[in-house]
């Protein structure tokens, strides 16, 4: 709670702006530099829109879902059915075998946090799911209901997956130094993402509100969705001041971040500095000769 | 991992081809997301537009010079930023730009320097936030402004600074903290 508190402050920044005019100086002046290299407005041709293209295809492959549905589809050697398995909707044929794939997926992930990612991912795409039915025109608003009241109860069935796996790392009596890290991640993940859910799900309830053919069934179906994510995300924070609290009694060190010294999970170093100025160059962790980052100076 | 949307790739690919206009679309998009990520790191408004407006140079340099493809417009925008960031620092060390002449240092614009009848009309809560940020080290003040004020996602800030996806959530747990305490300490 007082993490949503403070990011909703911390939110306010946004109205930081920069000055109109200096936008449009900026903006003139930063084309002029580059006027003398510049040629006239180019135009893809259909070649290269298409290698434009299958670079997003490329960048998409590497998306787990897609990758583990290719896989299965190169054994099954029926890769144009598992396509379609994975865009098709609640109500369709192949909807089954999309939920069936994402079950395989998770069984055979063998990393827990990673596991805990794919259920929190197959939540997020029921939650698409949902929104791209309730917003398909229809000529037949009892079969969208039907199907409508079909994705609200996968949603709450994937919710109580990741409910479950929360649940179970909570009932552990201890968690084993090297565990606690992992866990830590795993409750932070959760509780990152049943914040922007139960948003999500406020909206859709709004969004449901009058409109013809939809029961009210399914909309309390979203509603009871809403209050498991908010039990799993207050079971998440309970676990992440547990573990937390677990560290600071044992003075292990639990978290470490690559690169950088050991610290505890309740280390709360503040550095306040004499003016308003950030920390210099010397004291940031940011490296320009990092061949990660693009030399462009 | 981030996917780029078509309408940044096909700015990418026009600008790699030295098309103007496709920078000028670019800067119209980012230009207010570079700048509020700038404005929280560097002492002065006036430094802030500097920055901002060597960032989007840098861009079309980088693009002009570089083979690779640009897989994510945003997230070279906000690796770029970070460095020009550090060099800003490193060239007022070496030259040590303060101007010694007072008169002139009264002219120096700087929208923070209010006057006290100003004050009382600034929205003293956003001014508090902004403070709490800036007493905080600089990479908790960066991962906060990422996630929370531009909105990026864990791996899109993964990629901005070079760290694992499961760093950057620890960082931000942690960041979020000092926040809290700060806050709760202006309040």
């Amino acid at each position: 709670m007082f993490e949503r508190e403070t990011i909703g402050q911390l939110k306010q920044l946004r109205t930081i702006q920069p000055r109109p005019d200096w936008q449009v100086a900026a903006r003139t002046a930063l084309l002029r530099q580059v006027a003398p290299a510049a040629v006239t407005p180019v135009r893809l041709g259909a070649g290269q829109f298409l290698s434009v293209l299958t670079l997003g295809f490329r960048q998409q492959l590497f998306q787990p879902v897609v990758m583990m549905l290719l896989v299965l589809g190169t054994f099954l050697g029926s890769s144009l059915v598992v396509n379609a398995a994975f865009y098709s909707l609640p109500g369709a044929r192949l909807y089954p075998m999309k939920l069936a794939l994402e079950k395989t997926q998770i069984a055979i992930t063998p990393d827990e946090e990673k596991q805990v990612e794919l259920k929190i991912e197959f939540v997020r795409k029921r939650v698409e799911e949902f929104d791209k039915l309730a917003a398909q025109p229809t000529t037949n608003p009892e079969e969208r209901s039907k199907s409508l009241a079909r994705a609200a109860t996968e949603l709450s069935r994937n919710v109580a997956d990741v409910q479950q796996h929360i649940g179970k790392l909570a009932s552990q009596n201890s968690v084993p130094g090297p565990e606690r890290e992992k866990t830590l991640r795993i409750a932070f993940s959760v509780q990152q993402e049943a914040d922007e859910l139960v948003k999500k799900l406020d909206e859709q309830t709004t969004a449901l509100v009058g409109v013809a053919g939809i029961e009210q069934a399914v909309g309390d179906q979203i509603a009871l969705v809403r209050q498991s994510v908010e039990e799993t995300n207050q079971v998440a924070t309970h676990l992440l001041e547990d573990v937390d609290d677990l560290s600071t009694a044992s003075s292990t060190p639990v978290l470490e971040i690559p690169g950088q010294s050991t610290t505890t999970a309740s280390s709360t170093t503040v550095e306040a500095s004499d003016s308003e100025a950030p920390k210099t160059p010397g004291e940031s962790t940011v490296e320009t000769t990092d061949p990660g980052v693009p030399d462009v100076r | 991992m981030h996917v780029m949307n078509l309408q940044d790739k096909v700015l990418s690919e026009r600008l790699k081809r030295q098309d103007a206009e496709a920078l000028g679309a670019i800067y119209d998009r980012y230009v207010t997301s570079i700048y509020r990520y700038v404005y929280l790191k560097v002492p002065t408004q006036q430094d802030a537009e500097d920055v901002t407006s060597d960032v989007f140079l840098k861009l079309w340099n980088y693009s002009q010079s570089s083979e690779n493809d640009i897989l994510n417009v945003r997230a070279l925008l906000y690796q770029i930023a970070r460095t020009t960031v550090v060099d800003f620092y490193r060239r007022r060390a070496r030259t040590d730009e303060v101007p010694n002449d007072e008169s002139l240092l009264e002219n120096i614009p700087d929208e923070r320097q209010q006057s006290f009848f100003q004050e009382l009309d600034t929205d003293l809560a956003v001014t508090d936030v902004e403070k709490a940020l800036r007493q905080m080290k600089d990479e908790y003040r960066e991962v906060i402004t990422l996630r929370y004020i531009e909105q990026l996602s864990t791996q899109e800030i993964a990629e901005v600074l070079g760290k694992s996806k499961g760093a950057v959530r620890v960082l931000l747990m942690r960041a979020l903290n000092v926040a809290r305490e700060l806050l709760e300490h202006k309040k």
